[in-house]
């Protein structure tokens, strides 16, 4: 567990540093801060319309940090070969992939941090009335990275940066249009598209899961089961996921 | 020596300067020549959104961000017409796409309907844009009282706005006159007062600037004096 | 136990290239390595040194064969425990200080949370990076790293340490205090294993050498052994022999150098030593040195080598 811990920290450090982390941080506080401008042109409606720009640039931001970093994690330490003396100790290759795995949620729990503080301030400094609610949204924004570094991690252990920011982009899109499989399924009357589609429902990451935002922002209830199992979700799929990676990385050689 | 040095950075910054500066006076001429075809591109790139039912998916989670880029551009769509030629032809069409991204915008059906039905002059639009308000935001009475409203004012089809007046007084947070407006309708009479009436409301309650606009015109319009 | 490194018929193959063409790197090499000694392991450039200790350091798996460290599979991670590894260029986590560097080898290598600070300080220490506890790797000059890399070897006091090129790119100095440390482990009672293509080094400090050549074991022994104890020649410099001596010399020698006042005289044997004192003392010249050669490492590699080479022809 210890082990585990110090790959954890380490990776929190080397990400901390990553300039695309710096970057892609700085950006998100531009454009939450652009909300000003929209204040007279929004005709009264400026607190739904900043409340969305808040919501939905955190949840961008975070996405770009977890797809772009993520994906050069553990490629980076291969390339560099500072993974040496760190493989050739007493720690299972498993160990050093979940170690890898959240330390990068270390990392984005730090930004959703800052980005959610400044969020906060700046609906202060507009006077814009916000409940604690649309902190639910992130949280759920949260688990939905939770799915996506785990994509990215896995790809990082077989593949160059690039692709593998292009495979987690195209997942991350599918992802949230599952639903339209689930449709189809159920629209069609061949037995073949029934299973390939409901198939392909399950095996892809349901990341529509975990939008809430529509609901937040316009204070709707949202039922509790449905943010529970929604996080149980998360987390046995990015097992699974962390699972496949650990067995990749366990066959490679150095 | 050091002479030769402060001389080259100086000429190196003028020349920086100049050239900062010809690029701004270039972009400069080339927006004010683009200035007329801007205006048009605005509507032309939501036309060729057939529906909101194309565009949804494809923004996938950042749905309510697009609906507020949207509305944004509603408003920048009324603004110009209402400025220039007062035709409204693509203003259903956005709001359905506008309520599509996001269903539970009730300003959007508020403000929409509002300036369909008065400024556009099409009432028809009006109220199918609030029946879309009214399925996606059943316990909203807001919705059903402009539906009402509208069937009143407009179309003087006083026993279908008696109809919405009525279920709108029974929903939650309503006015409290609400009732009596039913009341009024069944009984198709008192156009003038009631009107008057709900104006002034709108007139006091709305923080939408371009809606006091509209509720000042009207009130003006029934003969008004404050 | 007694044997700290057993590989049984150890071989490495590789797949590359577009058709997934299989290169053997490493085939049925059969090595073992006692405990409390330093093994040199030798071999030129691309012979399969590095590929062989990724293997015993679990970088690699092998492809066929077994290999036992510490009297357990190398694939098996309890194996590393009593492993401290340097790499042969080490690269490290530039933006961590030593102390923190250490820190994390010391966590990951499971040392006692207790035990970690002191054994921190102790390395540092030895290594003399102390002064530079708080300086980022990235400032480091290729000494310091290479201290460094010594330093995050043993921090977990591991029984067998494995070195890849240890001396590479050091200077006189750093190899002599290189070689001097690893004496120091030796009396310390551990093992040492450690490749290199620079002989003298090997030479100075290992008890046994096994040389490999195109992923092949070709010889392994004890260095005494395998140079032999036999002399290979003798040296004779002489002052005061005149040029028609020097001629009568040379017929009754391999070779003759004759310098200014001084003569180089090579000997096969003791009688021929004999022979040359002989005339030496009759003549009143002037014995100045005289030295027997033995065979060294170099001569013994480079005779091997050439052997192999000519058995593939």
């Amino acid at each position: 567990m210890r082990k585990i811990a110090a790959v954890v920290l380490n990776t929190f450090r080397e990400a901390i540093r990553d300039k695309v982390f710096i970057t892609i941080i700085v950006f998100s506080i531009i454009i939450m801060g652009s909300g000003r401008i929209v204040k007279p042109l929004a005709l009264g409606e400026e607190g739904k319309v900043i409340k969305d720009i808040g919501l939905n640039s955190i949840t961008f931001f975070s996405v770009l940090i977890g797809i772009l970093v993520g994906g050069r994690l553990v490629y980076k330490e291969i390339e560099k070969k500072t993974i040496y003396l760190v493989i050739s100790r007493p720690i299972h290759r498993w160990q050093f992939i979940v170690g890898k795995h959240f330390g990068l949620l270390l990392v984005l729990f730090e930004s959703l941090l800052i980005m959610t503080g400044a969020f906060y301030v700046i609906l202060f400094l507009l006077k814009i009335q916000a409940n604690f609610y649309l902190l639910l949204s992130i949280l759920m924004t949260f688990f939905q990275l939770w799915i996506i570094t785990a994509i990215a991690i896995l790809l990082s252990t077989f593949t160059t940066p690039i692709t593998s920011a292009i495979f987690a982009f195209a997942l991350y899109f599918i992802g949230h249009l599952t639903g339209d499989l689930k449709a189809l399924a159920a629209m069609s009357k061949s037995v073949q598209v029934k299973f390939v589609c409901n198939a392909l429902y399950y095996l892809l990451p349901n990341l529509s899961n975990f939008d809430i935002k529509n609901q937040v922002v316009h204070n709707v209830i949202i039922e509790p089961n449905v943010i529970f199992f929604a996080i149980g979700y998360a987390i046995v799929y990015s097992a699974v996921i962390i699972f496949i990676a650990s067995l990749i990385f366990q066959r490679k050689d150095f | 020596m050091f002479r030769r040095i402060v001389l080259k950075r100086i000429l190196s910054i003028i020349l920086i300067v100049i050239g900062g500066s010809a690029i701004w006076l270039i972009q400069f001429n080339l927006d004010m020549s683009r200035h007329k075809v801007l205006s048009t591109r605005l509507v032309e790139e939501l036309m060729y959104f057939p529906s909101g039912k194309f565009l949804k998916p494809s923004v996938i989670e950042y749905q309510t961000a697009m609906s507020d880029l949207v509305w944004l551009r509603a408003i920048q769509y009324y603004g110009q017409h209402m400025m220039t030629d007062r035709k409204y032809e693509w203003l259903g069409h956005i709001f359905d796409i506008l309520t599509t991204l996001d269903g539970k915008f009730i300003g959007a059906y508020h403000f929409g309907s509002m300036i369909l039905a008065w400024d556009a002059h099409q009432s028809s639009e009006a109220l199918k844009l609030l029946s879309t308000g009214h399925a996606n935001n059943p316990l909203d009475w807001q919705l059903l009282f402009d539906a009402a409203f509208i069937n009143y004012m407009i179309r003087r089809d006083y026993t279908s706005a008696g109809y919405y007046f009525e279920i709108a007084s029974k929903l939650p947070g309503t006015w409290k006159i609400t009732q009596r407006w039913a009341a009024f309708s069944y009984a198709k009479g008192g156009a003038k007062e009631m009107a008057i009436e709900i104006w002034l409301s709108v007139y006091n309650t709305t923080e939408n600037r371009k809606l006091k606009e509209l509720a000042a015109r009207e009130l003006i319009r029934l003969g008004f004096s404050p | 136990m007694s044997r700290v490194i057993i590989t049984e018929n150890l071989t490495k193959d590789y797949r590359t290239g577009f058709r997934l063409q299989k290169i053997r790197a490493i085939e049925n090499l059969n090595l073992e390595v006692e405990a409390r000694e330093i093994f040199g392991f030798l071999g030129p450039n691309g012979a399969g040194k590095t590929t062989t200790i990724k293997i015993l350091v679990g970088l690699s798996e092998p492809t066929s064969g077994k290999v036992l460290v510490m009297g357990k599979p190398s694939t098996d991670v309890d194996s590393k425990k009593q492993i401290g590894f340097l790499p042969e260029s080490p690269y490290f986590y530039e933006y961590l200080n030593a102390q923190e560097y250490l820190r994390l080898c010391a966590q990951v290598s499971g040392v006692e949370r207790e035990r970690i600070g002191p054994q921190i300080e102790k390395m540092l220490n030895m290594v003399r990076l102390e002064r530079f506890t708080k300086l980022p790797i990235k400032g480091y000059s290729r000494g310091m790293l290479q201290r460094l890399g010594i330093a995050q070897a043993l921090i977990h006091n591991p029984e067998l340490v494995i070195l890849d090129e240890p001396m590479g790119g050091l200077d006189p100095i750093g190899r002599r205090e290189f070689r001097d440390i690893i004496l120091n482990l030796k009396t310390q009672g551990k093992t040492i294993f450690f490749s290199s293509h620079i002989l003298a080094d090997v030479e100075m400090i290992c008890d046994r050498v096994g040389i490999i050549l195109n992923g092949k074991l070709i010889n392994i022994g004890r260095l005494e052994e395998m140079l032999g104890s036999e002399i290979e020649n003798f040296e004779i410099v002489v002052k005061g022999l005149d040029r028609k001596m020097v001629k009568v010399v040379e017929r009754m020698s391999d070779s003759v150098i004759a310098g200014d006042d001084k003569v180089l005289i090579e000997v096969k044997n003791e009688e021929e030593v004999e022979r040359i004192m002989a005339i030496i003392r009759e003549v009143g010249a002037k014995l100045l040195s005289l030295q027997p050669r033995r065979k060294t490492l170099e001569d013994h590699f480079i005779t091997q080598i050439e052997k192999e080479r000519l058995k593939q022809i």
